[in-house]
């Protein structure tokens, strides 16, 4: 292999690469690429589509990503829409529209403003979410987790259509503090629990304290 | 699988640790992903853990993260410690594994000056097979054979080395732990051992050594 300084991939309007070790990997337009990617930092304006997995320090995709591998990374934000037929892994996890997520998201921070599906776990320290659409995650697992709206929309409207409704499904959300608003949860389990309004669940276990708002739906609750 | 198993609730009351604990250990893979059990409860989905496992592995973290990092730890729980490599010499002198083993060894992959911990597991499967006394010279140096080709190939720890005997002819498997297998009547299983129980006793062994 030879050594020495690592190039960059740049395609600028429609373009495909087999992959490789790069220093960027910048696509702006449309990109597709068929093999492993190990870069310092990729950037996607446009749309890409990856078909194997992509290891990058940092990673921005504002617009359209679809990522068929692995994906590593240390800090990563989408701006727009993304999708991952596998698990994902990292440190930072910021989002800012939509994401679907097949595999499990594992990383230490993440912040998902917007709209998301994971098939998995979500398993992070620290997870805020602010919902403004519909999301689902099979699981969600960490310290500090909490879950909140975002500002009221215009004229309501979700009350109206149901597809803009604004809120979170899982089947079980485990953690040490957990907050909680527009949830609807087969499970809560947690050591500091507050379910705020909008909150459908069907069993609340906590440890230390809960707190259960009037405009919230619990079922059941046991102290452990 | 009649291993007694221990439910989450009841490993975070019995070890006084958090959920962020347990699921930020999870993510570092210091807890092995097969060691989630799901199972449907009357208070619906619970996780379970095979009981003594989890409880020996959780004591062992806590009792190392005091003086390790959370990534160090991995480094030590993982498959791949690939940072530990001693002299032969060293080797020898602590006794790990026999005389006899470590010339099967050589004769079949030539002599080694350093041991790295792969080779170090190697040395130690071959020990252990031919401890139980149901493998020989000739079987031994097949076990070194299958074990160099096709076990970095595996990339999973979860994997078993069976050796087959049938009318005195022997067989080696390396098997994935997934499923159980079974043999028909007239074969004989004459070595299974698990890699990853192997894996932990040599690590412990390093452990003790001062490594």
């Amino acid at each position: 292999m030879a050594i020495g300084q690592k190039g960059d991939l740049i395609i600028s309007g429609h373009g495909k690469s087999g992959g490789g070790s790069f220093e960027r990997v910048i696509i702006n337009g449309h990109g597709v690429i068929h093999g492993d990617i190990t870069a310092r930092v990729v950037v996607i304006n446009g749309i890409s589509k990856m078909h194997a997995s992509v290891y990058a320090e940092e990673m921005e995709i504002n617009g359209h990503s679809k990522n068929e591998g692995r994906v590593t990374f240390r800090k990563m934000e989408i701006n727009g829409k993304a999708s991952f037929l596998n698990s994902i892994e990292g440190k930072e996890l910021q989002l800012n529209g939509m994401v679907k997520i097949e595999g499990d998201c594992e990383v230490e921070n993440a912040e998902l403003n917007g709209g998301f599906t994971i098939e998995g776990l979500l398993n992070a320290d620290t997870i805020a979410i602010s919902l403004s659409g519909r999301s689902t995650v099979k699981e969600i697992g960490g310290e500090t987790i909490s879950v909140k709206r975002d500002k009221q929309s215009f004229l309501q409207l979700d009350k109206l259509f149901s597809i803009l409704n604004k809120e979170l499904t899982a089947d079980m959300i485990e953690g040490d503090v957990i907050e909680l608003e527009n949830t609807i949860a087969k499970t809560v389990r947690g050591k500091h629990v507050h379910i705020g309004p909008g909150c459908q669940i069907d069993l609340v276990e906590y440890r230390e304290d809960i707190r259960i708002s009037e405009e919230a739906d619990v079922k059941k609750s046991v102290k452990i | 699988m009649d291993e007694t198993l221990i439910s989450k609730k009841d490993l975070l009351e019995e070890t006084n640790i958090t959920y962020g604990q347990l699921y930020r250990w999870k993510r570092k893979k210091l807890i092995p992903e097969d060691w989630f059990i799901r199972k449907s409860t009357f208070t619906g989905q619970e996780t379970f853990f095979p009981r003594e496992k989890i409880l020996e592995r959780v004591n062992r973290i806590k009792e190392l993260k005091e003086d390790l990092s959370l990534d160090e730890l991995a480094n030590a729980f993982s498959p791949s410690t690939k940072d530990i490599e001693l002299s032969k010499g060293d080797f020898e002198k602590h006794n790990i594994v026999s005389k006899n083993t470590m010339q099967i060894y050589e004769e079949q992959q030539g002599t080694l000056k350093t041991i790295t911990f792969q080779t170090a597991l190697y040395l130690y499967i071959l020990d252990k097979a031919l401890e139980t006394g149901e493998i020989g010279w000739e079987e031994g140096k097949q076990l070194t054979q299958t074990l160099s080709d096709y076990y970095p190939k595996l990339e999973q720890t979860h994997a078993s080395v069976v050796v087959l005997r049938k009318l005195g002819v022997a067989s080696v498997l390396l098997v994935t732990n997934a499923s159980p297998f079974f043999v028909d009547s007239k074969t004989k299983v004459a070595v299974h051992l698990k890699i990853e129980d192997v894996i932990n006793e040599v690590i412990n062994v390093f452990v003790r050594s001062g490594y």
